[in-house]
């Protein structure tokens, strides 16, 4: 079965490079491109794909607004951001934004079929940088959690044990097959654990967003 | 508000002392008001004559008329005199008991009504001398009394120079009682208080004085009261024994004399005048004249009396006078007051001279004794403005400390918040530097040769790729290790993992990391995990260029706070890899060197093992070495 890709990418080169990629991997199939954020949207709204590769450094918006237009209108696709570092910053705002993979611009031509056929079957990247941040900034909302009981949707998705070990593991420079060894579970299960956080990002900067606001009177409660 | 509190107490103390200065005037005005009572006859003139002999003596004529009171020279060459008074008077109704009123029977004697005694006060004899300073008053029985022609006669002997009889008043006994008692209140309780009121004051004054010696006008307050209380003690003793006579009466010059020395000499430091030769002059005075009068004695009284006590009126004179150009000059209002109280206290003392010595016809009762103390409290509400002055002064130094001391405080904390911009700007220089010191040392340094090769045509299509790859890597491990947040090596050493990883399985070489005991984090300045990181990555560079390995082994583990990390290759061996990479393990040495740490190589015939270790806890003048070392370095290349 054919991975369905759709590309949002400004510079001309990097756009030809991955859809050279896709166009020689018999995987993958190109759905269509997209030069800026205003394409990227109509992109998004009339094609069809499994897989949305969206690069940060848009034209004319940043490709982080993108993200939850892919989660409303295409909730199966899988949001895959293009990015020329793993910084974690960067990365975090797209997974909190609703991204559930990255990619790097320099990977290699097959590094970047086998990340996207992963993406596809489940498995988010989370480089060991990233999940220390990630530790970091759940384990800052377990106390601001303790500190304002009122914090709404952020509490009921605090990590779970299970998740804050793979992390740590994570954390600790090892790969997935190797926590799936540790801890005695399979790869499978250390990759859901991954997308789950992905997911209890994306929650939890919503319910962030939700509280804030409600602080500030934008909404009533 | 302290200010305006203080002056007020001041002026209201002040007040108070008008106020009972006007009191004692009053009371001495009432005395002489006395016959304006309509049922009190007050008997203004009498017949006296001298006469020790007990018996009358039948010559009328040695009675001799004269007005009361009355005041003479005694005849002298004797010790005592005898003296006789006799004065008439008219009842309309002989039946009622009248009283006799005698305001001042200072010589004491034996009283007659009509031939019948009906009182006896007991007067100076050879061996005692006696008066008395209070009023006494007589029953005139109706069995004595006839209508017109009562004579009241007394008889009474004395060794004073001068006689004094004073008025009499006859009337009923509610008025005379009462008249009475109030002369009694005034002449006799009123001194007696205020006598002992300057002992307690002055002996207080002189327990502060001598607890702070350099208020010297505390002392001279202290000593002016304390004599002033002994001398009106002394003064109105009722009985001296005549052998002690001139003991007592020296105890009277000294320390009336000293009164006026010490009031005097108040007055000049109060004014700030200080004159040694005066206050030396006026000590002597004081001090021979009692002498004086120790050694002569008796005879020495009468000179004492008229010359000795007016020889003080010069200092005195004087001291008023410097007194009220002080106050004059000041205007302040404890000069202004002294000044009043001396004036005051001056009147009264030449009242009581005039009636010491008989003149002007008036009656016998000393007001200077109810005056001083008057005068005294002056002084003292002039001292304790002084004092709360002192006090106030003290209070506003230390509020002045406490605000000194807040100041202090805010400006210590000024300078910390200064000092701790100064640490935060000196940190985002240091950080600063650091980028810079990493983009010239890495990226730099790596484009600028890259682009060498890339001129010299040298460079084939992979090799490019390969020079490229490598700028790419050397930043990526730059923004890893150098990220503020990232003081963790693990996670940076995984990043490092993963992206070598790919790498080498896109060649075919097994990479098999290995993490042997870790901590869950290890601690490590970014500046030293970039370190490590090169060495890494400049070691399996090696592995990868010349060992021709099959399976490269990395493990990373802590033993004893030292992070130790081996790359073990199963290639062609150390010798021939070192004599291939000899300036590559130089650098690698040296940065293992700059962050204390050390490499060492062993190598086999089969492979070479790079282990390098670095202690976790660097002392901190290491890391500032190593610092150092690094800025130093980097000027060379």
């Amino acid at each position: 079965m054919l991975i369905s890709v759709a590309i949002i990418e400004d510079q001309p080169v990097v756009r030809a490079h991955f859809e050279a990629i896709i166009d020689a991997d018999p995987g993958l199939k190109l759905m269509g491109s997209a030069s800026n954020g205003k394409e990227g949207r109509e992109l998004i709204r009339t094609i069809e794909a499994d897989i949305y590769l969206v690069d940060l450094g848009l034209p004319d918006f940043s490709g982080l607004n993108l993200l939850p237009e892919i989660v409303r209108y295409r909730p199966a696709a899988n949001a895959m951001v293009i990015s020329i570092f793993d910084d974690d910053k960067h990365v975090i705002a797209a997974i909190e934004a609703g991204a559930t993979g990255y990619l790097l611009k320099d990977s290699d031509n097959r590094n970047v079929g086998d990340a996207l056929r992963e993406l596809h079957a489940g498995g988010s990247p989370l480089s060991p940088l990233i999940a220390k941040k990630v530790l970091t900034l759940f384990r800052n909302s377990r106390l601001e959690q303790d500190a304002h009981p009122a914090l709404p949707a952020v509490g009921k998705d605090l990590l779970t044990e299970r998740e804050t070990e793979v992390l740590r593991q994570l954390a600790t420079g090892l790969a997935f097959r190797e926590i799936a060894d540790a801890l005695e579970i399979s790869s499978h299960t250390v990759a859901q654990h991954v997308r789950n956080i992905y997911k209890k990002l994306a929650v939890r900067s919503r319910g962030k967003a939700v509280y804030e606001a409600t602080k500030l009177g934008l909404l009533q409660k | 508000m302290r200010r305006r509190n203080s002056a007020f107490c001041k002026n209201n103390c002040l007040l108070n002392v008008f106020r009972l200065i006007l009191l004692l005037l009053a009371g001495s005005l009432f005395v002489s008001n006395a016959s304006v009572a309509g049922v009190l006859i007050t008997l203004r003139a009498a017949d006296y004559m001298i006469s020790d002999s007990s018996d009358l003596p039948e010559n009328p004529t040695l009675w001799r008329h004269v007005a009361l009171p009355h005041r003479s020279a005694r005849p002298a060459g004797q010790d005592l005199t005898g003296y006789r008074y006799r004065l008439t008077f008219d009842t309309p109704d002989a039946s009622q008991p009248l009283w006799l009123l005698f305001p001042k029977l200072r010589s004491g004697g034996t009283v007659y009504l009509n031939g019948l005694m009906i009182g006896k006060i007991s007067e100076a004899d050879l061996l005692t001398q006696r008066r008395w300073f209070r009023p006494y008053m007589f029953l005139a029985p109706p069995v004595a009394l006839r209508t017109v022609g009562n004579e009241i006669l007394v008889h009474f002997t004395i060794r004073e120079p001068l006689t004094s009889f004073g008025e009499v008043l006859v009337g009923p006994e509610q008025e005379i009682r009462s008249m009475h008692d109030r002369l009694l209140l005034w002449e006799n309780t009123v001194t007696e208080v205020a006598s002992i009121l300057c002992l307690i004051v002055g002996a207080f004054t002189i327990v502060i004085w001598m607890r702070r010696r350099q208020e010297a006008l505390y002392g001279m307050f202290s000593v002016c009261a304390l004599f002033w209380g002994v001398r009106t003690i002394v003064f109105r003793m009722p009985e001296v024994a005549m052998d002690y006579w001139v003991a007592w009466r020296f105890m009277y010059y000294f320390t009336t004399g000293g009164f006026i020395v010490c009031i005097s000499l108040f007055m000049l430091r109060f004014s700030k005048c200080v004159k040694p030769v005066i206050e030396r002059i006026l000590l002597a005075y004081w001090l021979g004249g009692c002498a004086f009068f120790l050694v002569v004695g008796v005879p020495a009284r009468r000179a004492m009396d008229a010359f000795w006590t007016l020889g003080f009126l010069p200092f005195t004179f004087y001291s008023v006078l410097v007194l009220f150009m002080y106050a004059r000059r000041t205007r302040s209002a404890s000069a202004v007051a002294m000044l009043g109280a001396v004036a005051i206290a001056f009147t009264l003392a030449l009242h009581d001279f005039a009636v010491q010595h008989g003149l002007f016809k008036v009656n016998e009762f000393y007001l200077l004794h109810l005056g001083i103390p008057a005068f005294l409290l002056v002084m003292a509400l002039v001292l304790l403005k002084r004092f709360l002055k002192t006090l106030a002064l003290a209070d506003s130094m230390q509020d002045s400390l406490v605000a000194k001391v807040a100041e202090r405080e805010r400006e210590l904390l000024e300078s910390h918040e200064r000092l701790r911009k100064l640490e935060r700007l000196n940190a985002t220089a240091e950080e600063r530097q650091r980028i810079m010191e990493n983009l010239h040392d890495g990226v730099g340094s790596q484009l600028v040769t890259s682009l060498m090769l890339v001129k010299r045509g040298s460079a084939g299509q992979a090799d490019m790729v390969s020079l490229l790859q490598d700028c790419i890597d050397e930043m990526r491990m730059a923004l890893d290790s150098l990220s503020i947040e990232n003081d963790d090596l693990l996670p940076v050493l995984g990043n490092f993992r993963t992206r070598i990883s790919t790498r080498f399985s896109a060649i075919g070489l097994a990479l098999k990391w290995v993490n042997q005991t870790l901590p869950e984090t290890i601690q490590m300045p970014p500046q030293a995990s970039l370190q490590v990181l090169r060495i890494l990555q400049e070691s399996l560079a090696n592995v990868l260029k010349h060992a021709r390995a099959v399976t490269v082994t990395v493990t990373v583990g802590v033993e004893a706070d030292v992070l130790v990390i081996n790359v073990m290759d199963d290639g062609v061996g150390a010798d021939a890899t070192l004599a291939a990479v000899g300036h590559g393990v130089g650098n690698m040495r040296q940065r293992a060197e700059r962050i204390g740490g050390a490499l060492q190589i062993v190598a086999g015939t089969s492979g070479t093992v790079v282990k390098l270790s670095v202690p976790l806890t660097i002392p901190v003048n290491v890391a500032a070495a190593a610092h150092r070392s690094l800025r130093a370095s980097n000027q060379f290349q």
